[in-house]
């Protein structure tokens, strides 16, 4: 008994990897070049980007976790801006979006075209009985024909 | 039953503690749920009890400022120098003015200024709050008066005193708040505001009198000076009913989290105490490994210790992953889990490993599946083993990819505390996996050993060949072939070599306990090989990741973050004249600051970044402009591309400089006001390098990835680009590669699948790490990045240091089982080898610690004067230049301008300063001080030298922000006259210092690496060398404390330890004759204690006899009638008394009959056993032994030991009547074996107790009475003793101690 549940928790412990993209929950799809299928791209962009506003409208990343990159771009108010692995932005956003209750958000801006597409928005919470608001702006890159956010900005 | 009595003694108060949390917990819950109610009825209180603390807090605080100041300012007025009268023509009169002001600041921020009853500043020390202080002065009261005036960012806080003989004013400040959006390092929060937000827990804002009104939710609380006149007001945020119940409800669930943490800690605490009642050590070591876990679990989900403790150690940005459901999901909650699972490692190890019980687990495993299951099964735990390997490697990995850990910091001879703890959780981790997995390969091998007992060298080949077998078996089967086959053969390796030596050990016959502390060294030196080795590769694979990340920016055409902050900022400036500035003129907007304002509340100002706003009026010419970061030429060249281009367009160019990486930005546009009537317009710029203050700062995207990639400090990482294969830009200094891409490389490049492609290849001769990559918009780009590699010295420096984290690892398992042995009073004794290996490592350790402060030291002092002899020779290379350029003081005033220092900045590639007197003339960053990022007075203590001393040269440090560097001022002079100051700025001073330090650790500490091993082998060789002959002679004296003189020391050496060899020989050699004449001695005693003994005994039958044969004769003699029948009377009593004689003869022989001991390695159970076995078949009594596990062994006669344990079981069977119990018990005290039989018999009566031990004495019909005379003989003989306690009716106990 006493060894099963070691060699359960070791199974556990072995499953520590750093994720890789084919592990997440997003489709990989084959989206066309910039030239050749530029509506297609678009609604591919519209669409994450559509992922990504109804996570941050629930303040929850875990409708987005999928669309982070391996190296995510993160900066939060007034601090440094850098790069975390996607396991790490994953629990940083949802460090940031833990203790507010959102009211309301929407992408007030969305440049889905050319290779860097962007989004911003204003994102108005309550956190502990106050009402307040901030900026988030985000953007995508393509890595292996697939559009995934590189850059997360709340400022 | 001791044990037994301290698990319940510990298990009722966790009991009770269980208990207790869930009732605080269930009030907490019932509380929670009438927390809203009970604030909501207390509201109005509440907050009006709110109101008056935050009043009484806020005016205390502002009070304690104020006495702070007051203090110094009446402190100063006593001073009799300040308190002459001063004439600024009197030049030593006002340097003893200066000189004495610099004894009353507390810190860089204050600042004291003496100024004359017109206001004026006569003398000064820190930064300059007012040019002219006349409005504030209070002309009449003798005493303090306090005010708060704004200048450029700050807000001060002054208070000021008339000096009492005269009509000057002491007037000290200090900044309250940075009244600015900026927020760098350059421009630190100094926040009295963030301090008194903190105590009341709501914002706290502060403002000048007349300058903002209470928005709604805020209300103000204003504070007056002595004559009531209001001169600061703070407004605070009011708190809500909705947040004083968020925040209320918030603190109950912590409390009842901590509860629950509490209660389940207790809850475990009680079920493993119970379990542990029951002895059974399988279940008690399960249940604990469990409980550990559960604890662990709910720890966690209750978020407990990191609610309570937070900080740096729990927040993700440091470390982050999602493994074993969020048990890693910070570096604390990693740091929790980890000695988690070392623990139950640990507890896995010994239970099967230290506690002599896997032979019987390994039988029964082998009784089930046979000779092939066994081969099976040790295959499977060959793979099982690989593959916890693999996880191992895998949480490495994330310990460097999900973290922002600096692990590398040259210029540091420790690593930070971060990395350090990620260097404690990889050797925890590697020690865990190696207990594990030693003890899966000794139950394998324990398993087929015992299949193939007789066979054992078959066994081992199967063992091992079932082992090689599984190894590309799991090669196979591992999809993700993260790990190489050699370092998973090495591993395995190492596990198999543990566990033959625990096997070893065994068989030996060693104590496995004694040598834990050996086998944790080992273990943790193990695991620090596979975890750093591990490690340095992950890091080298992220290091490479982010070079390609450099890379991808380098190749990207624009960054949309910088588009479209230049937008923002663009659409923010023009919004801010639709809403604000309304009927503005823009004619004054270079007095209103307006560029600078506009710029700092833009998201670009805020941000930091190098750019320019530029303000333009409606005729198209230019009204004002703010610059951070960018020179004139580059600014003009950007803008005519600019305004070429369409308005409110983001325009992107590359670099204009051939040594500058990054792109830079653009865009225009018009403003106009709610009419629509044309105002002007609005041009910003950026630059792509960030937030430089001086010139050659890095570049954009090094720094980006500064943090990580800041090696550069010490080895060059250059950036290189071609297009068609010719190389067209270059960042590099040493790293200049040839002007044509090889045609090698450009086909490998076009052959590989990866977007980036590494080679080592030479690049001026030095070997570099080069990473290219094409772009793949543009096949003919590519971007090529060059790391220097760096020799052999920095890698070991790196594992020095982490080693040193492995010795503190040791020093914390060393201290644990300490404390463990002690609290058992049981403290290990620290063997003479020991001793000497600890002192040569601390011998070799202490140089270290002195070598690296020296050094520090040196270097310091070597960077700065190198840095102060440039600095010399710049200032006087400018100096002449401006002297030259300068003819008059009207050349001075008028020709010495801001574009002018641009101009000579970018001549000699230096900036610099130029001071008209205390105030600042001209800069080659002029916009610094229009920022009030540095003051535009003089330092007072530069000026003083300068102006009034008449010093050539002064360094002074000085600061901006957190950023310390040094100022290098000159005079300068116009016919021979100094009319003004140059200052030159040496920013980059600390870089340098840390680039040196760098260097010289690497090579002082590569060498020392060596060194340290060497001693660290040569100590340990020496110390056995030492302490060999000392084992000998230790293990001689033992010896002969157990009787054995038939032994020599060999000890060669003529040392003092040799000659105490000879000493020892000889004193054995007459220890030997002395025993030999004292054994004929003892044994001449005992044959005439044996002869009077036998003749006393024989004397007693012998008078029967006589008697009885006198009686024969007389019947015989006188024919008596019934002489036949006295015959045979007296032959029957001849017969039964020569019986007697026989009995005693035999009894006296056995008794004489002593033999030579036999001294060996007895186990006491066995001869238990043996002597139990003997009495089995005895109708109506049992026996119950309770013997210690493990065995007990002692030096021993067995035939003796066995004798005594008979003679006193068969005892005790006699004294049992019809039915009973024997209860042979043994157990381990200290160092004594204690032997206990017991039985239920009639017991022995109190008057004969005393006498059981003397020899002839018996209660019983039959036998010598010399049994237990001889059992206590034997006893005594070993060392031991014999003790017997009776009760009548109840029974007898015999205690026998042996020594161990």
């Amino acid at each position: 008994m006493k060894r099963m549940f070691v060699i359960l928790l070791l199974f556990y412990s072995s499953e520590a990897q750093v994720r890789q993209i084919s592990d997440v929950s997003q489709k990989k799809e084959i989206v066309g070049t910039p030239s050749t299928n530029l509506d297609q791209q678009h609604s591919k962009v519209l669409a994450v980007f559509k992922n990504i506003e109804y996570g941050i409208r629930m303040c929850t990343v875990e409708e987005f976790e999928g669309e982070l990159c391996a190296m995510v771009s993160i900066a939060i108010g007034s601090g440094e801006r850098r790069y975390f692995s996607m396991n790490q932005a994953v629990s940083v956003l949802s460090g940031y979006f833990s203790g507010r209750r959102p009211i309301s958000f929407g992408f007030s801006r969305i440049h889905e075209k050319g290779a860097a597409p962007y989004a911003t928005g204003r994102l108005v919470y309550i956190q502990k009985g106050n009402q307040e608001s901030v900026q988030v702006y985000v953007s995508l890159t393509r890595q292996d024909s697939r559009w995934v956010i590189n850059q997360f900005n709340i400022y | 039953m001791g044990m037994t009595n301290d698990y319940v003694r510990y298990a009722r108060p966790a009991l009770w503690g269980f208990f207790i949390c869930i009732a605080i917990t269930a009030v907490l819950i019932v509380a929670r749920f009438f927390i809203p109610t009970f604030i909501s009825y207390h509201w109005d209180g509440e907050r009006y009890t709110q109101r008056t603390r935050a009043e009484q807090v806020i005016r205390e605080a502002f009070q304690t400022r104020i006495e702070k100041l007051t203090e110094i300012v009446e402190r100063a007025s006593r001073d009799t120098s300040l308190s002459t009268s001063i004439n600024p023509n009197d030049i030593p009169v006002t340097l003893k003015a200066f000189q004495s002001l610099n004894f009353y600041t507390l810190n860089d921020d204050q600042t004291i200024d003496l100024v004359d009853s017109q206001g004026n500043v006569l003398a000064w020390n820190g930064t300059s709050i007012s040019s002219l202080y006349k409005r504030e002065l209070d002309q009449n009261s003798p005493e303090p008066f306090v005010y708060v005036t704004q200048n450029g960012l700050r807000i001060y806080l002054t208070v000021g005193k008339r000096l009492a003989y005269n009509r000057l004013f002491l007037l000290v400040s200090e900044p309250l708040e940075v009244n600015s959006p900026i927020s760098n390092r350059f421009v630190q929060k100094v926040s009295f505001c963030s301090e008194l937000s903190r105590t009341l827990g709501t914002q706290v804002t502060f403002r000048l009198p007349q300058t903002y009104v209470a928005h709604q939710g805020e209300y103000s609380i204003p504070v007056v000076n002595r004559a009531n006149k209001t001169i600061a007001e703070f407004f605070i945020a009011e708190t809500t009913l909705e947040g004083e119940t968020s925040s209320k409800t918030d603190l109950c669930m912590m409390l009842i989290a901590l509860c629950l943490a509490c209660g389940c800690l207790f809850f475990v605490s009680t079920i493993t105490l119970w379990i542990a009642k029951k002895n059974h050590r399988w279940m008690t070591t399960t249940v604990l490994i469990l409980s550990l876990w559960f604890v662990r679990f709910v720890w966690r989900e209750l978020n407990i210790p990191a609610t309570l403790i937070g900080g740096w150690l729990f927040n993700p940005n440091l470390y982050a992953s999602p493994f074993i459901l969020g048990l890693s999901s910070s570096l604390g909650e990693l740091i929790i889990t980890i000695i988690t699972a070392a623990a139950s490692a640990w507890f896995f190890f010994t239970r099967n490993i230290l506690v002599n019980e896997t032979k019987g687990i390994a039988a029964r495993i082998g009784s089930s599946f046979g000779r092939i299951g066994s081969i099976i099964f040790v295959c499977i735990i060959s793979m099982l083993i690989l593959w916890l390997f693999r996880g191992f490697s895998e949480a490495v990995r994330s310990f460097v990819f999900d973290s922002t850990i600096r692990y590398s910091n040259p210029s540091e001879i420790l690593p930070d505390g971060a990395a350090a703890l990620m260097y404690f959780n990889s050797i925890m981790l590697g020690v865990s996996l190696l207990c594990i997995s030693t003890v899966l390969i000794y139950v394998g091998r324990k398993l087929l050993f015992i299949q193939y007992s007789s066979a054992e060298n078959r066994s081992r080949i199967i063992f091992v060949s079932s082992i090689i077998i599984s190894i590309p078996i799991f090669a196979l089967l591992d999809r993700t072939q993260i790990i190489p086959l050699l370092r998973s053969v090495l591993f395995i390796t190492i596990c198999i070599v543990f566990a033959e030596f625990i096997i070893y050990w065994k068989n030996a016959g060693f104590n496995l306990i004694s040598r834990r502390w050996k086998l944790a060294v080992w273990i943790v030196v193990s695991s620090f090989i596979f975890g750093a080795s591990l490690l340095h590769q992950e890091l080298q694979q992220r290091e490479r990741k982010e070079v390609e990340a450099v890379a991808n920016e380098f190749l990207r055409s624009s960054d949309s973050w910088l588009t479209y902050i230049v937008q923002d900022g663009l659409r923010s400036s023009a919004e801010s004249f639709t809403v604000n500035f309304n009927s503005y003129s823009f004619s004054t907007a270079k007095e209103d600051n307006l560029a600078f304002v506009l710029w700092a509340k833009s998201l670009i100002g805020k941000e930091g970044y190098n750019s320019a706003l530029i303000l333009y009026n409606q005729q198209g010419n230019e009204v004002d402009r703010f610059v951070v970061g960018m020179n004139k030429q580059e600014q003009q060249n950007i803008l005519i591309k600019v305004f070429a281009g369409e308005e409110e367009a983001v325009h992107v160019f590359d670099r204009t400089g051939p040594k500058i990486l990054g792109k830079q930005y653009g865009a225009w546009t018009t403003v106009r006001d709610s009419s629509g009537q044309l105002l002007g317009s609005i041009a910003i710029l950026l630059s792509e390098r960030q937030k430089t203050i001086f010139h050659e700062e890095e570049t954009e995207p090094l720094r980006q990835y500064g943090d990580r990639l800041e090696n550069d400090a010490i080895r060059e990482i250059a950036v290189h680009e071609y297009i068609n294969d010719s190389l067209v830009f270059s960042t590099g200094r040493k790293l200049y590669p040839e002007r044509i891409l090889s045609a090698t490389m450009d086909g490998e490049l076009q052959r590989t699948t990866n977007s980036s492609l590494w080679e080592n290849i030479i690049i001026n001769g030095y070997e570099t790490e080069t990473m290219f990559m094409r772009d793949v918009n543009s096949p003919k780009r590519i971007a090529a990045i060059s790391l220097e590699d760096l020799d052999f010295r920095w890698d070991m420096f790196e594992y020095l240091k982490e080693f040193f984290i492995c010795l503190v690892v040791l020093a914390v398992i060393g201290i644990f089982i300490c404390i463990r042995k002690s609290i058992q009073k049981d403290i290990p004794a620290l063997g003479f080898r020991g001793k000497l290996l600890i002192g040569f490592t601390c011998i070799t350790l202490v140089p270290l610690v002195v070598l690296s402060y020296y050094n520090k030291q040196l270097v310091e002092e070597r960077v700065q004067k190198q840095g102060e002899i440039e600095l010399y020779s710049e200032l006087v290379r400018l100096q002449d230049r401006i002297s030259a350029y300068v003819s008059d003081e009207e050349d001075f005033v008028k020709g010495i301008d801001d574009d002018f220092c641009e101009a000579l900045a970018a001549e000699y590639g230096v900036d610099f300063s130029i001071y008209r007197g205390a105030s600042i003339q001209a800069s080659s960053r002029s916009e610094l001080y229009r920022t009030s990022l540095l003051d535009g007075r003089l330092n007072g203590k530069v000026f003083a030298s300068t102006i009034l001393d008449g010093k050539t040269h002064v360094l002074a440090k000085e600061k901006i922000g957190s950023v310390a560097y040094v100022v290098g001022y000159t005079p300068l002079s116009v016919n021979e006259s100094v009319v003004g100051v140059l200052a030159i700025p040496t920013l980059n001073r600390q870089k340098e210092i840390e680039a040196e330090l760098a260097q010289q650790n690497a090579f002082v500490f590569g060498v020392y690496a060596i060194i340290f091993g060497i001693a660290l082998v040569g100590g340990g060789l020496l110390a056995l060398r030492f302490a060999r002959p000392l084992q000998k002679l230790t293990q001689a004296v033992e010896n002969v404390a157990e009787g054995n003189l038939d032994i020599n020391v060999s000890v060669k050496s003529h040392d003092e330890i040799g000659t105490l060899a000879k000493s020892f020989n000889d004193m054995i050699s007459k220890l030997r004759s002395s025993r030999e004449e004292l054994a004929k001695h003892e044994r001449e005693n005992a044959w005439r204690e044996m002869a009077k003994q036998v003749a006393h005994e024989i004397r007693n039958p012998l008078t029967p006899i006589k008697l009885s044969i006198q009686h024969l004769r007389q019947a015989f003699k006188d024919k008596a009638p019934e002489r036949e029948e006295i015959l045979q009377r007296v032959t029957q009593t001849v017969i039964d008394q020569i019986e007697t004689l026989s009995r005693i003869a035999t009894e006296f022989s056995h008794f004489a009959k002593m033999p030579e001991r036999k001294y060996e390695r007895v186990d006491i159970d066995n001869l238990l056993k043996e002597a139990i076995n003997l009495f089995r078949e005895v109708q109506g009594v049992s026996f119950i032994d309770q013997l210690a596990s493990p065995t007990i062994k002692v030096i021993a006669d067995s035939d003796q030991l066995r004798g005594v344990f008979i003679n006193i079981i068969r005892n005790a069977i006699q004294a049992i009547e019809k039915a009973g119990t024997i209860t042979i018990s043994t157990i381990k005290e200290g160092r004594v074996c204690l032997i206990t039989i017991s039985d239920t018999g009639l017991g022995i009566p109190e008057e004969i107790r005393s006498k059981i031990f003397e020899p002839n004495f018996s209660t019983k019909s039959e036998g010598m009475g010399i049994g237990l005379a001889i059992a206590r003989r034997v006893i005594e003989d070993h060392g031991g003793k014999i003790t017997c306690q009776s009760e009548r009716g109840k029974g007898t106990t015999f205690e026998i101690r042996l020594p161990v």
